[in-house]
């Protein structure tokens, strides 16, 4: 398995606007790169592309070594938050996590009771999903993205309707699964406390990479 | 490794849905049934014989319109089921699926069994009808008619929805709607007031008439209503509208393998 992830010339089209114009990067296995760029700069695509969402009108993506084809079984144990995330209202938390997990069976309830107080949820508590606040079902969103130890984590914009606390919390989420050796990927905009964090930086602007490299601070 | 399965539940939302269109049924089935006899209207409810002429006379626009109205609204809630299922599910759930055909064949799956929860309830609801409102109701031959067409209604119902899915994960669920659901009664109206003998010669052939039992060659089995076209027997649209639903669920697992999630 090869160690990076890879965009070759990316371009996307879509009814005639370039969302993404030609982008190339590479960001090697194992760090937390960030993804910055006002609304609509084409962050979010890019993780689009990355995840095997959308079908690119031209170029290629490689996650460690396998390309991506949407609609092919992804290359790694992916975890993704990329705006909301589908839980069912009449679930609860718990069970929530329970049914995504029985999907590839990696992990057991220990595992998910474990990714929920992580992230500040109690997992005993018994009310629907419906009933959650913004900020729990953000934290939920992160829980879901993390429970079964991902090899690359991809993340949009999680700390949206996080308190202080929320924010720190996906800070340590960040820091604990790049010690484990995950791939980090992160889109934000305004949040030092996870732009401390990048390895490399990615600034984004009209569908394109404004300049790039090695983040120096 | 994933499981093929993809054993997900329905969400609330589609299960109303369903709920709702078979109380549109229920309710076209009580007003249809008050104080009229119950075999002529079991015809007209469980036989589709609203879209059959009888001798003397072509259906009502009024009841070809009633009888339409609860696989429309089914057909309708449910035509946008794979695209928002689609969106919804593009964070958790698609990125742990082996396989987008993994993910639309269970969602497929779950289209299906609303699809035939919707045809139980109706005909549940159109024999209660019948036996409660209706005159000189047969409980014996009522519930074999219902037995005899929950198949074809059912195989018919989810082509349609199929079909309305496929338009919708390019359009949109009223685009869908108006579209197939045109072309599907426009074609049932057409034959119940095309000249008889032309309406003969190509019931066999069209899907549309194929989940209508009246249409069908049933007076040798002892039901009522009138008899059918000469030889057009339940097993061939039973055989029929399976191969129509199998290709037309591997047209949607390909656009939905093919759709950008946006």
């Amino acid at each position: 398995m090869g160690d990076d992830i890879v965009l070759s010339h990316a371009t996307k089209v879509i009814k005639g606007r370039v969302v993404l114009d030609d982008v190339s990067l590479r960001v090697r296995r194992g760090g937390v790169y960030g993804f910055t760029g006002v609304n609509g700069s084409g962050k979010t695509m890019v993780f689009r592309a990355i995840s095997g969402l959308i079908h690119l009108t031209s170029g290629e993506v490689e996650v460690f070594g396998r390309p991506v084809r949407p609609g092919d079984e992804y290359p790694c144990n992916l975890g993704l938050i990329l705006e909301s995330v589908g839980f069912w209202d009449e679930y609860t938390g718990y069970d929530n996590l329970r049914l995504l997990a029985s999907i590839r069976g990696l992990v057991g309830e220990g595992e998910i009771r474990r990714a929920m107080e992580r992230v500040g949820l109690d997992p005993s508590d018994d009310r629907p999903f419906e009933t959650y606040s913004l900020g729990m079902r953000q934290r939920l969103a992160v829980a879901q993205a993390v429970m079964e130890a991902p090899d690359l984590l991809i993340l949009d914009e999680p700390t949206n309707a996080l308190d202080v606390g929320g924010v720190e919390m996906v800070r340590d989420a960040i820091v604990a699964e790049r010690s484990r050796g995950a791939t980090v990927l992160v889109a934000c905009h305004n949040e030092p406390l996870l732009e401390a964090l990048f390895d490399q930086r990615f600034r984004m602007c009209d569908g394109r990479i404004d300049g790039g490299g090695t983040d120096e601070e | 490794m994933t499981s093929l399965a993809l054993a997900l539940p329905i969400r609330r939302t589609y299960l109303r849905r369903t709920l709702a269109a078979a109380a549109v049924g229920a309710a076209v089935a009580c007003a249809s049934c008050a104080g009229r006899d119950a075999t002529a209207m079991a015809t007209y409810l469980m036989g589709g014989g609203a879209y059959v002429p009888s001798e003397g006379g072509r259906p009502a626009v009024l009841s070809l319109v009633s009888a339409s109205l609860p696989t429309a609204t089914l057909c309708y809630l449910l035509s946008g089921f794979v695209s928002s299922e689609l969106a919804r599910d593009s964070s958790a759930v698609l990125v742990r699926a082996r396989s987008r055909a993994a993910w639309s064949t269970a969602r497929l799956v779950q289209v299906a069994l609303l699809c035939l929860a919707f045809r139980l309830l109706v005909s549940a609801a159109d024999c209660l009808a019948l036996l409660c409102l209706g005159r000189g109701g047969d409980p014996g031959g009522l519930a074999r008619a219902a037995l005899l067409s929950l198949a074809p209604e059912c195989l018919a119902t989810f082509s349609l929805v199929l079909a309305e899915t496929l338009v919708a994960l390019d359009a949109d669920e009223v685009t869908a709607s108006v579209s197939v659901l045109g072309v599907h009664f426009g074609t049932l109206f057409a034959c119940s007031w095309a000249p008889v003998e032309v309406a003969r010669a190509v019931v066999p052939w069209l899907p549309s008439t194929q989940g209508v039992l009246a249409w069908h060659d049933v007076a040798g089995l002892g039901l009522w209503g009138p008899t059918g076209v000469e030889g057009f027997g339940i097993a061939w649209s039973v055989c029929y509208l399976t191969a129509l639903a199998a290709v037309l669920w591997c047209l949607v697992a390909r656009a939905t393998r093919r759709r950008d999630v946006l």
